[in-house]
């Protein structure tokens, strides 16, 4: 029988696919493609077995979870053990990352059909997919961490897949050394979580903390840089810039990567680590809080102008997990991974859609498209369900989560945070509402592309009819009665909680009100783009300085630049001469300069001259042997 | 006092099998290109008679130890000797004259490398020293019709005769002091009360750590190294890089264990120091490097910086720094040689090494350039490869030898290490190739890359019997200094 | 002890920087009192009274390098023997054998040079 104890199998299979591909995959039929798939399907499969054995592990009684795991060093006062650990959270992201990424795997081979590098792309999803696994299944914060930076790592191949192209690869750039700079905080927090509990075992950190080992200061300290972490790689206000840049990336990289799984890693890390967050000071949730309503702000007001389809939704996802991060602010782990799951289908789903779009048209802007639903009437319906999902509506998935999280914040009696998440739900029912109007309703502003606009083949459209439907009725689980008949023992909040389950109630207030809500947003934004869209253009004439605010990207981009540019580039003639030869020839990034410059002038001592070097060694004896003989009197 | 010649057997095989190496070559009956495959299995053949003595601890007479210790380095020089000879098989019939003789001395040059690690004295460590690095200057050099090689050589030459004069001064100095040559015996002359002489002790030792800084390539002697690794032939550059760091830093870590260990509040911020300079100019310089082999030897000379920090770790309570070096040593080693593998198999191709004409590799040779990056990952010290492990329980151990600011620099080095491989994987991976012509496939060579790459990963993920090992051999030469550390002050 | 050391050889040290200064002392005399007048004549090479015919540099062919190095190696070769013939006896068996291992090594390292054709003129 197939159980917990075999979650390890899990992450193995896409990874066994992986190596097979590079080693063997030019032998391959198809370039091995169907290796790939074919693992990843393995996986979802073996998951529903596993899930299966967990549910029945629950129905006896209490569970906590399953470790698997070895010693991998072990000397006297240092000992690591490296291992998996499989519970109820890891449950609900693994379900994202099996179902969601099996679909968009099966959607890829459609997608990808003709790339010059075909067998690449398989091989590089099915690496992260197998580091995204090991991610969620890790029980230590050194095997977290080394898959934070493997998935980090593939984001970073698969962004720049298409490297010929200058702004995937600038994009890809960007986006690794973003990251980077959260995932520094992210290894200096777990030195520090180390340092004092001996340990990088999740556990057995959390009962350390729980018996008062650490004091206050230092964890309140050790979380936030753990939070740094989640904040470079869920794109959290100041780090979210990587993301939109990111969709020059194949769209199902976007969907998978940039939407289900590895930007909500960050979002799943702070779950996961919730014990710290609630032993420390409750300034770090205040600050999760904060950073969470900043960037839902920033992201569903920028929204609002951008012209790019992919990057909509981008800013959408962004807003999304400003959503997650303000429910975790609240200490709520239900409502965020609950909107966590629903958000891996119906984003996954926009993503996809989008793609289908993409691959009809190869346009990307809203000013090419236009009243494509009656040339592609499937891909419309899913895009337009995907979207009523992230708007909110009534019954669709992100109806119910987004409620969880709405009442989450009201119960933590945050009114701040009540009042923007308002914003945030007629916000975001206003841009997918202006995207879903740009791109399939109206009349077509490129004739010529409209016309060859057709359906996609059967392999793209079925898994987005899937999701589809996952978009639809994932939101039900908030039901006892639905996770009962599922055999999960109750709704979403029985499955996965930090301290007591807690069952469901209609929140009748939120319910009512974001309905509401939602339906005159979408009318707004039918009123404002839909026909010519006269009154969008008169809107952009007379908010002309908040329009450009917006359309800039409230100026972060460039203010990074001008960093870059004047503070690490600092110096002069000789830095403007590095900028030019180093920075640019080989492709260096600006932080790199100064690195650059140090080599430089270390370099100018080795002048190839013997008696110079013959110097070098005499002179260093002769310091060696004075700095010696004088430290000693 | 016991000599019991048996003890040697390892290097007898090594002797004979140079003699017979000379010999084949002498009459030119077998390919040259099997040459090389031959000499592998002598050094395969050596290093697996010295696993009789594994676990036994005996010595020839008061010389050579043969333990733990001696055993772990006979069989990493053995490795070592057999995947350079490999390597070289198809190298050295192409580009070389000759063939016998640079097996033979090659062969040759691993016993001096193994009786510095077993050495128990100052005088047998000095010759053993000698007999390694005569061996590599003649083998730097030994493209005779290549100036860059006649060059490297013999800037290689001079600079180690200098070094060795500044490093047998050293030991005279020692020898003044303590009366005696051997390590135990200087270490316990060293404990004593050492009254107005303890100034000329602690200029000898310094004078010894530049006689070895040079051999290891340490900052501010390691100047030969880029030079001697662009001119030398290319397995030449793979062995000097592997053996003779690695026969340095066994005799590095025994002396300064066994010896001067008493000594350890003076030479430990020296040595501190001389790591700190070592890692930030190697990795910062190699930044710059346009050519694969520069590139290489200055990444090796950032990785002798985390190593001498190592030994600026060494503490008389624990042996944990000690093994710790032996495992990145060990690790570096494997990562290395896997690096110049796949080089060398790139060269044999087109007779490139500059880092621009790797360009576009992954299209034309996806095995190798695959190998390459994953060696240089390693070297990076990525997780999941071996120098991720092996770093990280080497910065460990700094790091609780209250130098936290040594392993911060380190850290801080990696980062800049990355950026330089990074380079080099981007020509392979995002550059369009010249030519999407696919090169040959060089079936012997992917064979011993792809052992060295697995072996990467066991180590990388399974690190446990690899520390055992070096934690053994490890805490073997510390039982000797034990005694003295009560002695000490 | 060191301290010792270094006492004894203070006398060598006088003694050496004596040497330098009558020496250097001696030489800048004679500039000081010799009538200095360069000819072209002077500077010739000096060769018992003869005018030297040729350049002064003269090369050595390299293939008596290779000789020399074998010579030396025999020379080095008999410095070890003499003593060792001359306390045969007392020595015993094993010096006997590790002599004789020594000329055999000696003994290789000519017949390959040998016949590697270094004894060859060519």
């Amino acid at each position: 029988m197939v159980g917990m104890e075999h979650a390890w199998v899990l992450p193995a299979l896409p990874f066994g696919a992986f190596v097979l591909l590079m080693l063997a995959g030019r032998y391959l039929p198809r370039r091995g493609d169907l290796l790939a798939v074919g693992a990843m399907a393995a996986s979802a499969v073996l998951f529903s077995f596993v899930l299966a054995d967990l549910t029945d592990a629950l129905a006896h009684g209490e569970f906590q979870g399953v470790f698997s795991g070895t010693d991998w060093l072990k000397f006297d006062t240092f000992h690591v053990r490296l291992g998996f650990y499989f519970d109820r959270l890891a449950a609900v992201m693994l379900a994202v990352v099996t179902y969601v990424g099996t679909l968009i795997f099966v959607y890829s081979m459609g997608y990808m059909k003709g790339d010059p590098r075909y067998g690449w792309f398989f091989a590089a999803m099915s690496l992260f997919a197998a580091s995204m696994m090991t991610l969620v299944l890790a029980d230590n914060l050194l095997l977290l961490y080394g898959a934070w930076e493997a998935v980090g790592f593939c984001s970073y191949l698969l962004i720049g897949f298409w490297h010929e192209r200058r702004p995937a690869a600038e994009a890809a750039k960007k986006a690794f050394i973003t990251t980077r700079i959260g995932d520094v905080g992210f290894l200096i927090g777990i030195v520090l979580l180390w340092r004092e509990a001996g340990t990088f075992n999740l556990q057995e950190i959390f009962r350390f903390a729980q018996e008062g080992g650490y004091s206050t200061p230092y964890l309140t300290l050790a979380v936030l840089l753990l939070f740094a972490g989640a904040v470079g790689k869920s794109a959290q206000f100041p780090l979210h810039v990587w993301l939109p840049d990111a969709m020059e990336g194949p769209t199902p990289v976007s969907a998978l990567i940039h939407a289900a799984t590895m930007v909500v890693a960050g979002v799943y890390m702070v779950a996961r680590t919730m014990p710290l967050f609630q032993e420390a000071d409750p300034v770090a949730l205040d600050v999760v809080t904060s950073l969470g309503l900043t960037t839902v702000v920033l992201s569903a007001t920028i929204a609002l102008v951008v012209r790019d389809v992919k990057r909509v939704i981008a800013y959408s996802t962004i807003n999304s997990l400003g959503l997650m991060m303000v429910a975790l602010g609240a200490g709520s782990v239900t409502a965020a991974m609950f909107y966590l799951f629903v958000h891996g289908f119906f984003k996954a789903l926009l993503f996809l859609a989008a793609g289908n779009v993409l691959h009809a048209t190869d346009r990307q802007t809203v000013d090419d498209l236009g009243g494509l639903a009656r040339k592609m009437p499937l891909t419309a319906v899913a895009f337009g369900v995907g979207a009523l999902a992230m708007a909110g509506l009534f019954p669709f998935a992100g109806f119910w989560a987004k409620d969880e999280i709405l009442v989450a914040a009201r119960e933590y009696h945050n009114q701040v945070a009540v009042a923007v998440l308002w914003v945030s739900v007629a916000l975001a029912a206003l841009y997918m509402g202006r995207l879903y109007t740009l791109v399939f309703t109206g009349q077509p502003r490129d004739r010529h592309v409209w016309e060859h606009a057709h359906e996609g083949p059967p392999i793209m459209v079925g898994p987005v009819l899937l999701l589809t439907l996952g978009a639809v009725v994932t939101g039900f689980l908030a039901f006892d009665q639905v996770g009962e008949a599922l055999g999960l023992g109750g709704g979403i909040g029985q499955f996965v909680y930090l301290e007591e389950p807690h069952t469901f109630h209609m929140p009748w207030g939120e319910a009512i009100g974001s309905t509401l809500l939602v339906v005159a947003s979408l009318g707004a934004a039918w009123a404002i783009w839909g026909g010519k869209g006269e009154l969008a253009v008169q809107l952009g004439k007379r908010l002309q300085p908040l329009y450009l605010l917006l359309w800039n990207k409230y100026y972060m981009d460039d203010l990074y630049q001008w960093i870059v540019n004047r503070i690490v580039l600092a110096g002069g003639a000789v830095v403007a001469w590095f900028d030019r030869v180093v920075v640019n020839d080989t492709g260096v990034d600006g932080s790199a300069g100064l690195t650059a410059l140090g080599g430089w002038l270390m370099r100018q001592l080795q002048t190839g001259k013997l008696p110079n070097y013959a110097l070098a060694i005499a002179t260093g004896a002769a310091v060696i042997g004075a700095v010696v003989l004088v430290s000693r009197m | 006092m016991r000599w019991d010649w048996s003890l040697l057997a390892p290097e007898y095989l090594l002797a004979g099998w140079a003699a017979l190496m000379a010999l084949l070559g002498l009459w030119g009956r077998l390919r040259a290109y099997w040459l090389g495959y031959v000499a592998a299995a002598g050094a395969l053949a050596s290093a697996a008679t010295s696993l009789i003595w594994l676990g036994d601890r005996t010595a020839f007479g008061d010389l050579l130890a043969v333990d733990h210790y001696t055993t772990f380095f006979r069989v990493t020089f053995g490795l070592i000797a057999a995947s350079v000879c490999l390597i070289s098989a198809g190298y050295v019939e192409r580009f070389l004259r000759h063939h016998g003789e640079y097996y033979a001395i090659l062969v040759v040059s691993v016993i001096g490398a193994t009786y510095m690690a077993a050495a128990q004295e100052l005088l047998s460590a000095y010759i053993a020293l000698e007999l390694l690095s005569f061996s590599l200057y003649v083998l730097a050099s030994y493209a005779k019709m290549d100036l860059r090689s006649n060059e490297g050589g013999l800037k290689y030459m001079l600079l180690g005769a200098f070094s060795s004069a500044l490093f047998l001064y050293g030991l005279g100095l020692i020898y003044a002091v303590t009366k005696t040559t051997h390590y135990q015996g200087i270490a316990e002359a060293l404990a004593g009360d050492l009254g107005g002489t303890k100034g000329l002790a602690l200029l000898g030792l310094s004078l010894i750590v530049v006689g070895l800084g040079f051999k290891v390539s340490a900052v501010p002697f390691h100047m030969w190294a880029p030079d001697a690794y662009e001119g030398a032939p290319l397995p030449v550059t793979a062995f000097i890089s592997a053996i003779s760091k690695a026969a340095g830093f066994a005799l590095f870590l025994k002396l300064m264990v066994q010896a001067f260990l008493p000594l350890h509040d003076d030479w430990s911020p020296l040595l501190a120091s001389l790591a700190t300079v070592t890692m930030l100019l190697g990795n910062l310089v190699a930044v710059h490097q346009r050519n694969i082999k520069r590139l290489l030897a200055y990444s090796s000379i950032g990785q002798v910086g985390y190593l001498l920090a190592g030994i600026a770790a060494l503490s008389p309570e624990t042996a944990n720094a000690a093994s710790a070096v032996l495992l990145h040593l060990a690790g570096y080693v494997i990562s290395n040689l896997a690096a110049f593998a796949c080089v060398t198999v790139y060269y044999n191709w087109t007779g490139k090494e500059d880092i621009y004409e790797y360009r576009g590799l992954a299209e034309r040779a996806p095995f190798v350039a695959l190998a390459l990056s994953i060696s240089l990952f390693s070297l990076a010290g990525m997780p999941l490869f071996a120098g991720f492990v092996t770093k990280f329980v080497l910065f460990q151990a700094i790091a609780e030898a209250d130098l936290l600011w040594l392993a911060a620099v380190a850290v801080f080095a990696s980062f800049v290490s990355l950026y330089y491989y990074l380079m080099v994987m981007r020509q392979m991976y995002l550059v369009e190739p010249e030519t999407r012509e696919r090169l040959g496939v060089a079936w012997p060579e992917y064979g011993l890359v792809a052992v060295l790459v697995v072996a990467i990963f066991v180590v990388g993920l399974g690190p446990q019997p690899l520390f055992n090992a070096a934690q053994e051999a490890a805490s073997l030469v510390y039982q000797g200094a034990a005694t003295f550390a009560a002695l000490s002050p | 002890m060191v301290a010792e050391l270094f006492q004894q050889y203070v006398g060598v040290v006088v003694a050496t920087v004596a040497g330098f200064v009558l020496v250097g002392a001696a030489l800048f005399a004679n500039r000081l009192l010799a009538p200095r007048q360069a000819t072209r004549a002077k500077g010739l090479t000096y060769e018992c009274g003869m005018l030297p015919i040729g350049r002064g540099r003269l090369q050595i062919h390299f293939r008596y390098y290779l000789f020399a190095i074998l010579f030396l190696v025999f020379d080095i070769e008999a410095v070890f023997l003499f003593p060792w013939a001359l306390s045969f006896l007392d020595v015993g068996a094993m010096a006997f054998y590790e002599m004789l291992l020594f000329i055999i090594a000696l003994g290789f390292g000519l017949y390959y040079a040998w016949r590697k054709g270094v004894l060859q003129w060519r």
